[in-house]
């Protein structure tokens, strides 16, 4: 038995924030960084509160990479103005830190690294939850996970839980409109990620399948579109659908060796989340290539993709080469050295990089197993 | 030599594994690791009658095992992992991981899960080191 959970709704496509009309709320908390705060992205929400005379009250300390004590902060703002809705307006970042608060705000004892998926997670009886992504990478909007950092520890945890997935995802393209290009590769760099590795982690199931291919030929369509012409509202809306897509095929089967990676790499050497996934994904891809099943999946993705004519293993050696191209063409960075990561530096935190990586569930999921050597040999490779 | 699971001799034959060669990437994954389990395989319709591991972790070191028939002898511990006998033998043949096994609820875990979690690797070689020795099943 196995589950498939989404959104209560999933509004997308033009105006699709016209949706958040329908929610009811005495006053709202509304979740974002300083970034969008100041550029003005969050505006069409606020214009909207307003017309609808919900009350509502910003908190915008949510910051990249997010950790608990924001979150903690951002729970108290919500109690003290007694808020029934948050709403969380921005990347991945802000969409977990503001599930974060939720559950502070609803929970305000709780250890959050004790929130675990069989176990009760009292939710809802304070506040509801809507999410509209700012960038098409994250997939959090439509899916159970917290990505969060313990600044104690320094490790990211990846949390889930059911009751985490947020009842109203707005995928608006229009809060994609004025995301930097190079931001925007970035981040569907993400969801590529999202989507490969929903589609061959051991606990793939044929719900996420059918998502992730989906979300992967529209990424592979659409991406080099917005990429050429940063204004195409067509292909950004596209873009954006697949980001989802691919957070509902990931939250229902999982993420894997890349994600696990990147999560440790982010966490001990503070590199930036979507980054430093594009700089592991094509190396962990071809670390699992020698597992027959993935070779075949792989394939089945080129496939899929129209990358070659033929179901079979050429096909996967050409979807990790295309992805290495997308990545080149995209000037996204390829090496952790590109982050001003130094030998000595990778040397003198392997240790906790091993020791985070190897404890992400990602890595208990990931097609092939990985110990302590692999994950030192792919840290060398990637340098 | 093969040994019936579950039994007293297939527990001593763990205890062995992870102490010894075949337990090496546990001990490296659980070496900070403190904590002892009840591993409780529940009757079902090739098992008659619950039984009981106890296992005690140390920083890599098995200490300490007692097979248990009687679960009220059963001593408290900081863990424990249960299920079906049937989906004991699919978590030894590596049919489910040991956390996909909770979320499909065929198992039950009792105790701070976020400890477990920190330590999903040690937890994934305990059962590997299981899948190395030669058992015959129900």
């Amino acid at each position: 038995m196995w589950y498939f959970c989404s959104p209560r709704k999933i509004a997308f496509g033009e105006e699709a924030l016209e949706a958040l009309r329908e929610v009811h709320a005495k006053k709202a908390l509304v979740v974002t960084d300083t970034t969008l705060l100041q550029l003005g992205t969050i505006q069409p929400v606020l214009d909207l509160l307003k017309e609808e005379d919900i009350p509502f009250v910003i908190f915008s300390a949510i910051q990249p990479e997010p950790a608990i004590p924001p979150s903690r902060e951002g729970a108290k703002l919500a109690e003290q103005e007694d808020v029934d809705l948050i709403i969380a307006v921005g990347g991945g970042s802000v969409i977990d830190g503001a599930k974060a608060i939720w559950v502070f705000y609803e929970n305000p004892d709780l250890d959050i690294a004790e929130v675990f998926p069989e176990d009760p997670l009292v939710l809802r009886q304070k506040a509801g939850f809507v999410a509209i992504p700012t960038t098409s990478g994250t997939g959090s909007d439509a899916n159970w996970a917290i990505v969060i950092k313990n600044p104690e520890t320094k490790q990211k945890l990846s949390l889930a839980h059911r009751e985490l997935i947020p009842d109203l995802a707005i995928v608006d393209p229009q809060f994609t409109k004025a995301l930097p290009l190079s931001l925007t590769a970035a981040t569907a760099f993400d969801a590529l990620t999202h989507a490969i590795e929903a589609f061959t982690v051991e606990w793939r199931n044929d719900f996420s399948d059918g998502l992730a291919l989906q979300a992967l030929k529209l990424i592979f369509e659409f991406l080099p579109q917005v990429m050429a012409d940063k204004d195409n509202m067509v292909a950004r809306e596209k873009l954006h659908n697949a980001a989802t897509m691919a957070g509902l095929a990931f939250g229902n089967s999982q993420i894997g060796g890349v994600h696990a990676l990147a999560h440790s790499l982010g966490a001990v050497l503070s590199l930036p989340h979507a980054q430093v996934v594009a700089v592991v994904l094509p190396h962990m891809m071809r670390y699992c290539l020698s597992e027959p099943i993935i070779e075949q999946r792989y394939a089945e993705i080129a496939y899929t993709l129209q990358l070659v004519n033929t179901l079979d293993a050429k096909g996967a050696h050409t979807l990790i080469d295309k992805i290495e191209e997308f990545r080149k063409s995209f000037d996204l960075k390829t090496k952790l050295s590109d982050f001003g990561v130094t030998k000595s530096l990778l040397e003198e935190k392997m240790p906790l990089i091993i020791e985070f990586a190897l404890n992400d569930t990602g890595s208990l999921v990931n097609p092939k197993e990985l110990n302590k050597e692999i994950i030192r040999t792919l840290c060398y490779t990637m340098f | 030599m093969v040994v019936n699971f579950p039994s007293k001799e297939w527990l001593i034959k763990y205890q062995e594994a992870l102490n010894g060669e075949a337990g090496k990437a546990w001990q490296e994954a659980a070496k900070d690791w403190e904590g002892d389990f009840l591993f409780v395989i529940e009757a079902d319709d090739k098992l008659e009658k619950d039984l009981t591991f106890y296992i005690d972790l140390w920083h890599g070191e098995c200490r300490r095992v007692e097979f248990i028939e009687d679960p009220a002898k059963a001593p408290q511990t900081e863990f424990q992992y249960r299920g079906k006998y049937s989906n004991w033998v699919d978590l030894i043949h590596g049919k489910i991981d040991p956390i996909k096994g909770i979320l499909m609820r065929k198992f039950k875990l009792v105790g701070n899960k976020a400890k477990v979690l920190r330590a999903a690797k040690a937890a994934q070689e305990l059962v590997n080191t299981a899948q190395k020795i030669e058992s015959v099943f129900l």
